[in-house]
């Protein structure tokens, strides 16, 4: 290591540390720039916090019930499609309507991070074009709303519970593990498809229609025992893993270890394939707004 | 401390359009071979810099000069971060806050108080300053009780001085300014004048890209002219500006005949669009090339001053010599658009070489008439002497 290397990895500790400025240098590895990134977007939490809540806020502005419209539709739509499907599918409302409604809420929420991921960086274009934040800010700030709307969202999934009477145990808080595991996951998807979806702008659609068409073919209307003959139907659908992790806990299902098997395997991966790709192509992003 | 380093940094910027942004282009490029496909391979680029090497530390303060489009805004956003190089090496060390927009990043439905805060983090202030620092903020803006409404009942003057007003509380260690941040307020500008230097004096760099050579003049202790990406001379501020003047007057230079004649340099300017006098200054110098204006460089090959420029490698100074001396020769066609200085040194110490002419003063006398030729005091004795005109 040369004297020169040395200063280098003790500026790059030092940042890491400290929150003032990170160092540019077009030596740092992908590896490196991408760690830096995410190190130092964490460590701007004071700003995407304040961003985060400011798009909810913004939204509702000058309305009397502010970001409480967002629980009130959800409310209103998990109703009437809840006291509506449970005829079709000839299920009891009292069984039906929680499990909807909660996978409805977590539907949401991924739904929500995979396609405003594809816009993440694109909608900040001005701020990118001025400012040097890191890209992960963006990101953050991303997940970071749409936990705040899953937190109004939710309400409606307790509403709920009382209704029906639910009981809220110790088990239940394994939801709360496995939103941790969507909002990381969410968080290498935005990375990802928001870089390659500046890129290759028809990626934004290809991904809508693929995550509207996941929508359906994902036990969110209809309850997985209806493809009990066809197991394929959900052993291959990432989706039903990170939804089955937050909603069978709330709803007192057991939920099988390999479930929280695939979602550690799909963290793993995601998060190795995203990290270099993201190192590697951040600096080019600019070009491509 | 704070450093900036570019070592041979170049900026291309890619041509996005549907054409390669699309993911088809991209399947397609990767499956057939064929005509269209190989076509779009390779997607057009526009050289912003080329090959910008510099070396700032503490205390410098460096202007940027050239016209539009020469690449100071480019190379700014590089400094800053914004953009990265697509070859050479690039090292900032120091918190940077650049000033590009200063409003970027309001909200315009929250209130002055809220994105004074907003506006303090995107410049990278902590919370906790920014709260300690917010009441001389809001005294400085001077904007009374509208801090409690939402930035968009304020006026276009008074975003700005709040902008203002933040932007000047940063903690830089190196300021980035395109052009001078004012408020066009006229009660306000001299406060923020002072306040703005302040700012300026806490920071340990400062690059400002300005075409007021009167603020460059005034703050910068540096120079970096820039022509169509190319750095063309680096050094203390007067110095560039002779450099940035000589070529807005054209003495001998002739981009039409320059470019017409020699057709490897036409496909440089177009390809790499760089100026033609950009070229002249980087390699036709060097190469011998003529500037046009019936200016033939082999005349110089015998004289001292040129031919030292040419081997360090100073291409402002050959060319300098060249401007000096072209008037004078015999072959000299000056332009239809030239309109000669009143007054211009006789070239006393030029050694021109065999099969080329110098003028007499007499003779120049006769060609511009309306040029005083100032002869040397001591030395060369001119052919038919000053006396007889």
């Amino acid at each position: 290591m040369t004297v020169d290397e040395a200063g280098d990895r003790r500026f790059t500790r030092a940042f890491l540390r400290s929150p003032a400025a990170p160092v540019i240098d077009t030596r740092h590895s992908m590896l490196e720039a991408a760690l830096i990134d995410l190190a130092h977007g964490a460590r701007n939490v004071d700003l995407w916090f304040r961003l985060g809540w400011i798009d909810i806020l913004q939204r509702y502005r000058r309305s009397l019930l502010g970001p409480l419209w967002l629980t009130i539709s959800m409310g209103v739509l998990v109703a009437s499609l809840g006291l509506l499907y449970a005829g079709f599918f000839g299920a009891s409302v009292e069984e039906y309507l929680p499990f909807l409604s909660m996978g409805f809420i977590i539907w949401q929420l991924i739904s929500a991070l995979i396609l405003e991921g594809c816009t993440v960086f694109m909608a900040s274009e001005q701020v990118i074009r001025q400012i040097r934040l890191p890209l992960s800010l963006h990101v953050y700030r991303l997940a970071w709303r749409h936990l705040l709307v899953f937190g109004h969202n939710i309400i409606v999934f307790f509403v709920v519970m009382i209704i029906f009477g639910i009981p809220l145990t110790a088990y239940s808080l394994m939801s709360l593990v496995g939103l941790v595991f969507i909002i990381v996951n969410g968080v290498w998807i935005g990375l990802l498809v928001g870089l390659l979806c500046a890129r290759f702008r028809d990626l934004h659609a290809i991904i809508g229609a693929l995550v509207q068409l996941s929508f359906f073919i994902t036990p969110i209307i209809w309850q997985p025992s209806l493809v009990a003959n066809r197991p394929f139907v959900l052993t291959y659908n990432p989706f039903y893993y990170f939804i089955e992790a937050v909603r069978a806990p709330l709803l007192g299902e057991p939920l099988a270890l390999s479930n929280w098997l695939v979602l550690v395997a799909i963290t793993v991966v995601g998060w190795a394939i995203a990290f270099p790709v993201f190192g590697r192509l951040k600096g080019r992003l600019i070009y491509w707004l | 401390m704070a450093r900036i380093v570019l070592d041979n940094v170049s900026v291309e910027f890619p041509i996005m359009n549907a054409n390669n942004q699309s993911i088809r282009r991209a399947l397609l490029r990767g499956s057939v071979g064929g005509g269209l496909a190989r076509r779009s391979r390779r997607t057009a680029t526009i050289k912003a810099l080329h090959e910008v090497s510099l070396h700032l530390k503490d205390g410098d303060r460096l202007g940027l000069i050239g016209h539009n489009g020469a690449g100071k805004s480019t190379l700014l956003r590089l400094m800053a971060g914004i953009y990265e190089p697509s070859s050479g090496y690039l090292r900032c060390e120091g918190r940077i806050v650049p000033l590009f927009d200063i409003t970027i990043g309001f909200d315009h439905e929250a209130n002055g108080l809220e994105n004074i805060m907003l506006r303090g983090l995107y410049l990278g202030m902590d919370k906790a300053t920014i709260r300690a620092r917010t009441p001389q903020i809001a005294e400085f803006a001077g904007l009374g009780d509208y801090l409690f409404l939402p930035l968009r009942t304020y006026s276009t003057g008074m975003v700005l001085r709040l902008a203002f007003a933040v932007a000047v509380e940063a903690e830089p260690d190196i300021i980035l300014m395109d052009e001078w941040i004012g408020t066009g307020d006229h009660r306000f500008t001299d406060r923020a004048k002072v306040r703005l230097d302040e700012l300026i004096t806490r920071s340990r760099i400062l690059v400002v890209a300005s075409h007021s050579e009167q603020i460059i003049r005034a703050t910068c202790n540096k120079a970096l002219l820039l022509g169509h990406g190319c750095p063309l001379c680096l050094g203390e501020v007067d110095e560039v500006y002779r450099y940035y003047e000589f070529f807005g007057s054209d003495i001998f230079f002739n981009a039409e005949q320059y470019v017409a004649k020699y057709a490897d340099i036409a496909q440089a300017v177009d390809e790499s669009i760089i100026a033609p006098w950009a070229h002249f200054l980087r390699w036709g110098v060097f190469e011998g090339r003529s500037p046009g204006n019936g200016v033939d460089l082999a005349a110089f090959r015998l004289d001292r001053t040129f031919v030292e420029a040419v081997e360090r490698g100073d291409g402002l100074a050959a060319a300098n010599r060249i401007g000096a001396v072209a008037p004078f020769l015999a072959s000299f066609t000056p332009p239809a658009s030239w309109t000669p200085p009143r007054s211009m040194a006789y070239p006393a110490d030029f050694v021109v070489a065999d099969g080329h002419r110098v003028l007499t003063p007499l003779e120049f006398r006769a060609r511009f008439p309306d040029v005083e030729v100032q002869t040397p005091p001591t030395g060369f004795v001119p052919l038919g002497g000053l006396r007889a005109g």
